[in-house]
């Protein structure tokens, strides 16, 4: 009994041992199997996705992997069953032959054994176990199932997957990803085409704009009845019974969100003709519609609905030009406002919004110019000073603001189009005066004291010396750097001169040759720095007086504002905050008096008398107006009080353009030298930019001629929308598709893009072909920058899909892509046609209109030659006046330079338009060179503070205005009027282009 | 010639009044009106006190006459009468203004001081006492000299009002202060009496007695022709005699004067005789007024050019015997009006009269502070401080310019000598008496005690500019501290007749009087011991 436990113990653990090897055999070979089923399942479902587009691959490969999964399971299952049983006994045969039936015997007894189906062998069993077991003592047999030529199955299996794989995407590369992306996808509409009779035909539509819109109404015979149309519009849908006789007729609406809605539809019977159908519904959402017909023996609906989709009313476009982003400003001026605003069937109100720091949002209501409903555009000047009402700005603070329309829709309401944020900085100012005082107070005395022991020969030779050298270490300690803030940039660069220059000096004069060799180049060294010193000391006092003339000006300015506003006042509580803030500028005013008073006293010695305009501000009797003010206000005599003012102004605009005055003499008088040569430029400046002028308009008026000669040709224009009208069509169509795929680039640039599409079609039917270009070039810029945008998307997809971070572009990526390209191409062509056009339209040029061109280009070549050397001369920097000239004038000279040699190009190829626009831009370019060359005179080098130049508004730099466009001179047209045998056309196209 | 068209206008409205019950006898009203605008007071005395008591005309013209003799408040009283007594119809307005301005000339008067010499009577606010005494003595020696010339000699006292500032005299003329400031008049001869401002009103003073000088001239020549003299004539002889006080007749033209009339030669730009007519004060500018000016002075040079002042006795005498002008001038010269003035122009042109662009115009510079004794035109410095920043028209003027400001900055530092060196450096590059230099580095000079050197540098610029006080001063300091009263003497009386109120200048005249025993030394050391304790 004994012997038998032992040995069932061994046996029972040399087959547990066995079967476990059992199965992990059977693992491996099903791992094999499965690589294989999964591979081949990819290659099929990637053959399914590329050739049947509608098969919902998700689902196939969803029922496919479960497929898999139970069929490996299932296998598996059975597998560990048979390692129990016969399996393992033959595995066993295989590797132990010698005990090979003892053992399968004894695994059958086992089994039927354990089954319980083994009665009276119990001896043989023992017996068989005991010779098992001796056997297997005697002959250390082991158990052993050969692993290793299933995993080197496994891993061969595992390799030809991977090269099929590779194969199959060598071959199609899209195969694999267009599969992965088909699953991702998930199931593909049917889009297939259920062939039923239609029961409805003939359809027409009328189409009735909402009011608002201005447009008439619209007739689509013959129509597949679908529609696209405003929100509001009223829409009656005409149609004919295919199916006979029609008992009632209705019209089902079937939005995309939301419940459907049953119309009742009119049915006429006319004699011997089917019946007809009227119904009618308003657009207010997209989605279907379709006919339903009762008749005697049942009911019919229509198969297919007709799809309504909605045209979008946009919101306004608002485009803002600022002289700056951020503005600087170092007192609030009026500042220009270049406005552009755009709807597409009408503007409402139109804001100028603003705020100030965190407060609360203000609105200005403000009037600009509008040619045509639709549009408004123009320059509006923002009389900043306002913003002061409550309390003064301190510098840093900033105002956001921005420009606010509403356009006219009365249907869903207005809609708000706002303008990009713009800032407008309270800069922070320092007075050059203040800043300089001490330090110029303090070299001066030392360079006074170094020069006069020098001429009058106090100290030693040595003590002079070392005087020398402690001036310019001064000078050499006020231009460093670290004392930016406390000097202004013109003192530092004088001290750093002078340092210089004393420092060699001092060196010199320390050179064995001894102090008399330099002594007089020391001497008139000191000489003149102590009238540099001067020069800048009496500037800053005029410039000082000049800021406070300015500053009481703005003070009176505001005055008469509120003063006005005072007397249109129409409750207690508006006049008594109005007089409170008359009496604090009126404090503000004397305040300011005494300012000047003082400033006029402390400049007493340091600035020349006539530079100090006593006597004007001895008259300055501000006080006593003051008072008289505030009497004539107590006494509520307004009129009185504003004669008074009046008085006040016309004394205090003497006494600022005296102080304004005196500081241009006063720098004439410093180096007249440098004064008269950019005078001399001024004038030079001004003359070339009014010949410029004068070519623009020479040449402008040459090309209406021309254009005048080429329309009485006639019928090019018609002939030209003829030819373009197809890709005027495919370039809508293609926006629509596109707005149909998604919202991949901008829906409102598809918008605009087909919008311009139609425009061209009307600017040509209309003769006006300035008016089809500018359309035109709006539109391939629309496509390019849609379609660089689309690419970019692709590109950026493909990149993350090599990294293996994306699944690359989808299909409809690379389709809207290629779809962008195309219209871009399209784009291009029309452009390039209409390009084509204009100059062919030169060909309206008569002999005398070349010969004049001839002469412009002449005219330009030589006032090439003149901007190049007022280049020339702007640029030396050695030359009095010139070192002190803005860098931007530089620039504008050199861009004039080049507007003038194209222009003088454009007109010797006898393109008037051109070379007139680049003849105004650089006459504009010359002015606002002459402008910036003049604010500096004023300002000083950007320090002193110009009250000519504070009172002036803030204007748009001409340089940043985009160039002329033609639509501009479209409207310069409207107002010259058309040629008379145009007139009706022109007046029909307007009417259409406000509609 | 505004008199005269004021006093037709006069005559004329009393014609008008014919048919109004007069009181007083028209044509004799005309008459006394013409003998008050004549300064003949006492040929209309008569006829003014046979209608006095007359209600309405009477009393008017007799407002008018107390006006006239300086019974101001009398004058205001009796206008108002005559007004509130009615009757003077259309003579209404012009009674109410002499009404104001009796009333206002009464008021800005009160308190004057009066001093009297033989033939005048000044009157002066306190603060112009100082100016009084030298005041009448120089009118006293012009009158004896300007009467000879003209022939006339009026019975006394001629009336001379000071006053303070140009505001009081807008008050008390016909004149505003703007019209004051900007034809820079600052004196006139109206109403039979002299007026000027007092020359503590300016900054640096201004030849204030040749200008009283210069307004007798005007008084004598309206007596003596009965106001029939032309404006242009009435200048030209009042320029030429307005320095007689202190020089012989027919003095040089000043050289501003000069240049200007060599600019005028230079450009082709010369005033017609007819253009100066009814005013100069018409001229447009006051460089055409300036040069209408040196044209009369240089007329009435032409006019007595070896004939003396008979000639003017000649003139004025056809004028008064009704002559016109023409004929009046042919009575001297020989020449018709329009030959004159061509041999005029040829005279000038054969002149060869000299530019000095460095002058310029002179400007008059009023106190804005009112001012105080003393403190006008001090040291000389004001007169010839805003001259160093004007534009400089060459290199050579600019550089010059620089060391004129450089001396200045080390004058006013105390660095004297460092500043003489500057002031000489400029002086080398201009030459020796330019404006901008002279007066500067003789004082500088003046305070090294550097006398020789002070004379050699402000000298010469007198010539240059003869109204200039600060220069005379310096001359005249170094001098007397070399011991030469007596040459100083000449430099510190023209330096007393621009500015009276420089303490340098009348404690040196003291000085000098007292050396030499001048009985004027006790008033000018009083002067002299006022104005240096004057705050």
């Amino acid at each position: 009994m004994e012997r038998d436990r032992a040995a069932r113990h061994g046996l029972e653990l040399h087959l547990a041992l066995a079967r476990a090897q059992l199965i992990a055999l059977e693992r491996l070979e099903l791992a094999a199997v499965g690589l294989r089923v999964f591979v081949g399942t990819a290659i099929t479902l990637g053959l399914a996705a590329a050739f049947l587009p509608l098969l919902d691959l998700r689902l196939t490969a969803a029922l496919a992997t479960a497929a898999i999964v139970v069929g490996l399971t299932i296998r598996f299952q059975e597998a560990r069953r048979r390692a129990d049983g016969s399996a393992l006994a033959s595995r066993l045969e295989h590797s132990q032959p010698l005990l090979a039936d003892e053992l399968r015997t004894m695994v059958e007894l086992s089994t039927a054994e354990r089954a319980g189906g083994l009665v009276g062998a119990t001896a043989f069993v023992l017996l068989l176990r005991e010779r098992i077991a001796e056997a297997l003592d005697t002959t250390p047999v082991v158990i052993a199932l050969p692993l290793r030529p299933a995993r080197r199955a496994l891993g061969r299996t595992f390799l030809l997957c991977l090269l099929a794989l590779g194969t199959v995407h060598l071959l199609a590369p899209g195969l694999l990803p267009g599969a992965w992306w088909a699953i991702r996808r998930g199931p593909v509409r049917d889009t297939s085409v259920k062939v039923a009779p239609p029961i409805v035909g003939d359809l027409e539509l009328e189409l009735h704009p909402p009011a608002y819109t201005g447009l008439p109404p619209r007739l689509i015979p013959a129509s597949s009845g679908d529609l696209r149309a405003l929100r509001g519009t009223e829409v009656l849908v005409r149609a004919r019974s295919l199916v006979g006789a029609v008992r009632t007729a209705r019209l089902r609406l079937e939005p995309d969100s939301g419940p459907w809605q049953t119309l009742s539809a009119e049915v006429e019977r006319p004699a011997g003709a089917p019946p007809s159908l009227r119904a009618r519904f308003t657009v207010d959402a997209p989605g279907r519609y379709r006919y339903m017909l009762s008749r005697w023996t049942g009911s019919a609906v229509e198969p297919e609905g007709h799809r309504i989709e909605i045209d979008p009313d946009l919101a306004p476009r608002v485009e803002v030009r600022t002289p700056g982003e951020p503005l600087e400003l170092e007192t609030l001026r009026p500042v220009e406002l270049g406005l552009d605003l755009e709807d597409d069937f009408g503007l409402g109100e139109i804001f100028l919004a603003y705020k100030i720091g965190d407060e609360k949002e203000q609105r200005l209501p403000i009037t600009v110019e509008r040619p045509t409903p639709r549009r408004a555009r123009g320059v509006y000047l923002w009389e900043t000073g306002a913003l002061e009402r409550e309390h003064p700005l301190p510098p840093g603070a900033r105002i956001s603001y921005w420009i606010e329309a509403r356009d006219n829709d009365q249907v869903a309401g207005p809609k708000l189009g706002r303008s990009r944020v713009f800032s407008l900085v309270m800069r922070k100012t320092a007075d050059p005066a203040a800043l300089d005082r001490a330090d110029l107070q303090a070299l001066m005395e030392a360079t006074l004291g170094a020069l006069a022991d020098r001429l009058d020969g106090t100290g030693s030779d040595e003590s002079r010396h070392g005087a020398l050298v402690d001036l310019a270490t001064r000078f050499a300690a006020i231009a460093r750097p670290t004392q930016a803030s406390t000097s202004t940039p013109a003192l530092q660069q004088l001290a750093r001169d002078v340092g210089q220059r004393l420092s060699r000096l001092s060196t010199e004069e320390a050179a064995p040759a001894g102090p008399r060799a330099v002594a007089d180049k020391i001497i008139a060294e000191l000489e003149r720095d102590v009238l540099a010193l001067d020069d800048l000391r009496g500037r800053r006092r005029v410039e000082e007086m000049a800021r406070v003339g300015g500053e009481m000006k703005r003070a009176r300015d505001q005055l008469k504002r509120l003063f006005d506003e005072l007397k249109t006042a129409t409750s207690d509580a508006q006049r008594t905050a109005l007089k409170r803030e008359i009496e604090r500028k009126l404090i503000e005013l004397e305040a300011r008096m005494a300012e000047l008073r003082r400033i006029a006293a402390d400049a007493e010695g340091e600035v020349p008398d006539e530079f100090l305009n006593k006597e004007a501000i001895g008259k300055q009797d501000v006080t006593k107006g003051v008072d008289s003010i505030r009497e004539m206000l107590e006494r509520g005599d307004l009129d009185k009080a504003m004669a008074e003012l009046d008085r006040m102004s016309r004394s205090l605009d003497k006494l600022t353009s005296s102080l304004d005055r005196s500081r241009s003499e006063q720098r004439e008088a410093s180096d007249p030298a440098a004064e008269q040569a950019v005078r001399a430029l001024e004038n030079d400046l001004a003359d070339l930019s009014r010949e410029e002028r004068e070519v623009e308009h020479e040449a402008q008026a040459i090309r209406e001629h021309a254009a005048e000669q080429a329309e009485r040709s006639g019928g090019s224009m018609k002939s030209l929308h003829d030819k373009l009208r197809p890709r005027l069509a495919e370039l809508a169509r293609r926006a629509d598709e596109q707005a149909r795929d998604g919202h991949l680039v901008d829906r409102e640039d598809l918008e605009r893009m087909k919008a311009r599409a139609n425009n061209i079609g009307r600017a040509l039917d209309a003769q006006d072909l300035d008016e089809a270009q500018a359309m035109a070039l709006d539109a391939r810029r629309l496509a390019q920058g849609m379609s660089v945008q689309l690419k970019s998307h692709v590109a950026e997809e493909e990149a993350e899909a090599q990294a293996r971070v994306g699944d690359g572009p989808s299909p409809l990526l690379r389709r809207s892509a290629e779809r962008m390209g195309k219209s871009e191409e399209l784009a291009q062509q029309i452009e390039a046609e209409l390009q084509r056009a204009e100059r062919s339209r030169g060909s309206g040029l008569d002999q005398a209109d070349r010969e004049r061109l001839e002469q412009l280009s002449r005219r330009q070549q030589r006032a090439q030659e003149r901007a190049q050397d007022l280049a020339r001369r702007m640029s030396q920097a050695d030359q009095p006046g010139m070192s002190s000239l803005p860098d931007g004038a530089r620039r504008e000279v050199e861009g004039a330079r080049e507007s003038i040699s194209e222009s003088g190009r454009q007109l010797q190829r006898s393109s008037a338009a051109r070379g007139s626009e680049q003849a105004g831009q650089a006459a504009g370019k010359l002015e606002a060179a002459r402008k910036q060359i003049s604010d500096a005179r004023q300002r000083d080098e950007s320090e002193g503070g110009a009250s000519k130049q504070r009172d002036e508004p803030v204007r748009i730099p001409e340089g940043t205005a985009a160039p002329r466009a033609f639509r501009e001179e479209l409207l310069d047209a409207m107002k010259r009027g058309a040629p008379r045998r145009f007139e009706e056309q022109v007046q029909r196209y307007y009417e259409d282009l406000v509609r | 010639m505004r008199r005269a068209l004021r006093l037709a206008t006069l005559v004329a409205l009393i014609t008008s009044t014919r048919s109004a019950p007069a009181l007083a006898a028209p044509d004799e009203v005309g008459a006394v009106l013409e003998l008050l605008e004549a300064s003949r007071l006492e040929e209309a005395a008569p006829l003014v006190e046979r209608h006095r008591a007359q209600p309405g005309l009477g009393a008017f013209v007799a407002g008018v006459y107390d006006f006239y003799r300086g019974a101001y408040a009398e004058a205001s009283a009796g206008l108002a009468g005559a007004l509130a007594e009615g009757g003077l119809d259309r003579m209404s307005a012009e009674a109410e203004s002499f009404r104001k301005l009796a009333q206002a000339t009464d008021e800005v008067t009160h308190g004057f001081l009066t001093a009297r010499s033989a033939h005048f009577e000044l009157k002066a606010g306190p603060k112009d006492e100082l100016l009084m005494a030298p005041a009448l003595v120089a009118l006293e020696r012009a009158l004896g000299e300007i009467g000879g010339d003209l022939g006339e000699l009026p019975p006394a006292p001629i009336r001379v009002e000071i006053y303070g500032d140009i505001t009081d005299l807008a008050k008390v003329s016909p004149l505003t202060v703007a019209e004051i400031e900007t034809s820079g008049t600052i004196a006139l001869c109206k109403f039979n009496r002299l007026m000027a401002t007092s020359p503590r009103a300016l900054v640096a003073g201004y030849p204030w007695i040749d200008t009283l000088s210069h307004e007798l001239t005007h008084y004598l020549v309206t007596r003596a022709s009965r106001n029939t003299v032309p404006i242009w004539l009435h200048e030209g002889i009042a320029k030429l005699e307005e320095t007689r006080w202190r020089d012989a007749f027919g003095a040089a033209l000043a050289p501003s004067q000069e240049h200007l009339l060599a600019t005028g030669l230079r450009d082709g730009h010369l005033i017609p005789f007819s253009a100066m007519h009814p005013s100069m004060a018409k001229l447009p500018s006051q460089e055409d007024a300036g040069l209408a000016f040196a044209e009369v002075t240089t007329a009435i040079q032409l006019l007595t050019q070896g004939r003396g002042p008979a000639a003017l006795r000649k003139l004025i005498g056809s004028l008064r015997d009704g002559s016109d002008v023409s004929h009046a001038v042919a009575a001297v010269t020989g020449q018709t009006l329009p030959a004159f003035e061509k041999s005029w122009r040829a005279w000038i042109a054969r002149h060869g009269y000299q530019l000095h662009p460095e002058l310029g115009l002179s400007h008059l510079r009023f106190r804005r502070d009112g001012g105080k004794p003393g403190a006008a035109g001090k040291d000389g410095k004001d007169e010839e401080e805003s001259a160093e920043h004007t534009p400089a028209r060459t290199p050579a003027e600019l550089r010059a310019r620089g060391h004129v400001r450089l001396g200045t900055m080390l004058r006013s530092r105390g660095r004297l000598a460092a500043a003489a060196v500057e002031y000489e450096r400029a002086q080398a590059i201009w030459g020796v008496g330019h404006p901008e230099v002279a007066g500067r580095l003789g004082r500088t000079y003046l305070s090294l005690k550097s006398w020789d050197r002070a004379i050699a540098a402000a000298q010469p610029g007198i010539a240059r500019r003869p109204e200039s006080a600060g220069l005379r001063v310096t001359v005249g300091r170094a001098l007397l501290e070399k011991n030469d009263a007596a040459g100083a003497r000449p430099f510190l009386e023209g330096a007393l007749a621009v500015n009276p109120f420089d303490p340098a200048t009348r404690c040196g005249l003291a000085r000098v009087y007292e050396v030499l025993a001048d009985p004027r030394a006790v008033p000018e050391r009083a002067a002299c011991t006022v104005l240096e304790a004057a705050p």
